[in-house]
């Protein structure tokens, strides 16, 4: 057994685990978060998509000590007080989703690239999406759900400095 | 999964005595991308996994009092992404880079794991050869440095001995007026390659002094060729001069066939065309400078 202390989504869980288990094994069934999926369990298909530490991973793909003393996100950090977040939004706006299974690892992809790159091309969007797949929407209505978010992002980001000079 | 004991050292020596200990039946673990697969699908199965991720020296990156630059084997391609560090002339290198699966692999993904594995299909391991890098292993014997052209031995085989453990790989400081390039194909962005051709080209005064062409993916292990650079050797390097290098690389290089993406006649063309395109960019980044 190996004890790990890792938080995720702001709470702190530790256990006594078997050293095998998959990051995406301890967040679902010891921190019973069951949004991120098993699509192919072998680091292909990005439905497992989670943040460790600022930075996209396939929870799949990661042995759960290595989130040991480490924060992760999951798709469940982004709604607050059951609000849906802005990229949540804009998913739901465009259709970027259909059967829903692959949306979870998505979203994740989706909130690292405007994390890093807030005024995406179609083409950084493409890119930064192709470690995950989706089998129904054909991904044109994905890239349209996070350009939509950028410009949403972007234009709420525009509005606070003005009301705090205005405030000021 | 088998079941193993995970090792997580806080030093090098204490990881070097793990490895000493365990010999083969351990496993270093990197950043485990191809790794973990092995072990789901009990194509390795080690008894103790030795992980490396609390090594703080081998995740940086930094040029060495001789002009090498040194990057730790857990850095990972994320990291030497943004590091900075990668000048012009390491084209090839910032080139495979970009190729290499998606965001996701490349956040976790390291430059010494992916050596260590020498999976034929793998990118790194074709520049790290097209440069011939140094690689400095560490073991309860001492350091050895042993050149990329001699470290990759065969089908996921590596020259390291069991209880040897990557810590540093050196890419030389490469002469003015160098370029390289890596050109890959794959029927899918972030794929395996079919074929791949990594450059490097160093000019004086318009003529080729120096330059090498490894060809990824059509065998076992990354493959040096050395028609095409003779080719090129002391003349003023011209486009046409180029398309003979390819055609020369088409002739020497016979890549195995196999079921899924093609025959070796199929694979020899992109032979001559991904040594076209990795020497002409090679060629074009030394014009600009390299360093």
């Amino acid at each position: 057994m190996a004890r790990i202390s890792t938080k995720i989504n702001g709470k702190q869980y530790t256990a006594d685990i078997d050293p095998r288990t998959l990051l995406l094994d301890f967040i679902r069934d010891n921190a019973n978060l069951t949004g991120s999926k098993r699509g192919c369990n072998e680091g292909k298909c990005g439905a497992c998509t989670v943040i460790l530490d600022g930075l996209t991973v396939k929870a799949c793909n990661l042995l759960a000590m290595r989130a040991h003393g480490k924060e992760v996100l999951t798709i469940e950090s982004l709604a607050v007080d059951g609000h849906l977040s802005p990229l949540q939004e804009c998913f739901h706006e465009n259709h970027s989703l259909q059967c829903g299974f692959c949306t979870a690892g998505f979203l994740m992809s989706a909130k690292y690239l405007l994390a890093n790159n807030p005024s995406p091309s179609e083409a950084e969007i493409r890119d930064a999406i192709h470690g995950n797949v989706c089998r129904c929407t054909g991904y044109q209505k994905i890239v349209e759900g996070i350009r939509a978010a950028a410009d949403r992002l972007r234009s709420q980001q525009e509005e606070k400095p003005q009301s705090a000079s205005v405030g000021a | 999964m088998r079941s193993f004991e995970y090792f997580r050292p806080t030093s090098l020596d204490e990881a070097v005595t793990l490895m000493a200990k365990f010999g083969p039946k351990a496993r270093v673990l990197a950043g485990g991308q191809s790794l973990l697969n092995m072990m789901k699908l009990r194509i390795a199965s080690p008894e103790y996994l030795v992980d490396l991720c609390e090594l703080g020296d081998l995740r940086t990156a930094q040029v060495d009092s001789k002009g090498r630059l040194r990057i730790g084997a857990m850095v990972t391609y994320r990291q030497m992404q943004t590091s900075g560090l990668l000048s012009a002339a390491y084209g090839a290198v910032s080139d495979a880079l970009e190729v290499i699966a998606d965001d996701q692999i490349r956040n976790v993904g390291t430059l010494g794991g992916s050596c260590c594995q020498a999976d034929p299909h793998g990118d790194t391991p074709n520049v790290v050869v097209a440069f011939n890098a140094e690689l400095e292993a560490v073991s309860g014997k001492g350091r050895r440095t042993i050149a990329a052209r001699e470290f990759f031995t065969g089908l996921l085989q590596t020259a390291l001995a069991p209880e040897e453990i990557l810590a540093n790989i050196y890419l030389p400081k490469l002469p003015a007026s160098t370029g390289s390039a890596y050109e890959k194909f794959a029927w899918r962005k972030g794929d395996y390659a079919i074929i791949s051709a990594a450059a490097v080209v160093t000019l004086n005064g318009g003529k080729c002094s120096q330059a090498s062409l490894v060809i990824g993916s059509a065998q076992s292990s990354p493959l040096l060729v050395e028609s095409a650079p003779r080719v090129l050797d002391g003349k003023q390097v011209t486009a046409e001069l180029i398309q003979q290098a390819a055609n020369t690389a088409f002739d020497e290089v016979e890549p195995e066939a196999d079921a899924i993406y093609g025959s070796s006649e199929y694979k020899k063309e992109l032979v001559r065309t991904l040594t076209e395109r990795s020497l002409r960019k090679a060629w074009q980044r030394a014009q600009q400078g390299g360093n």
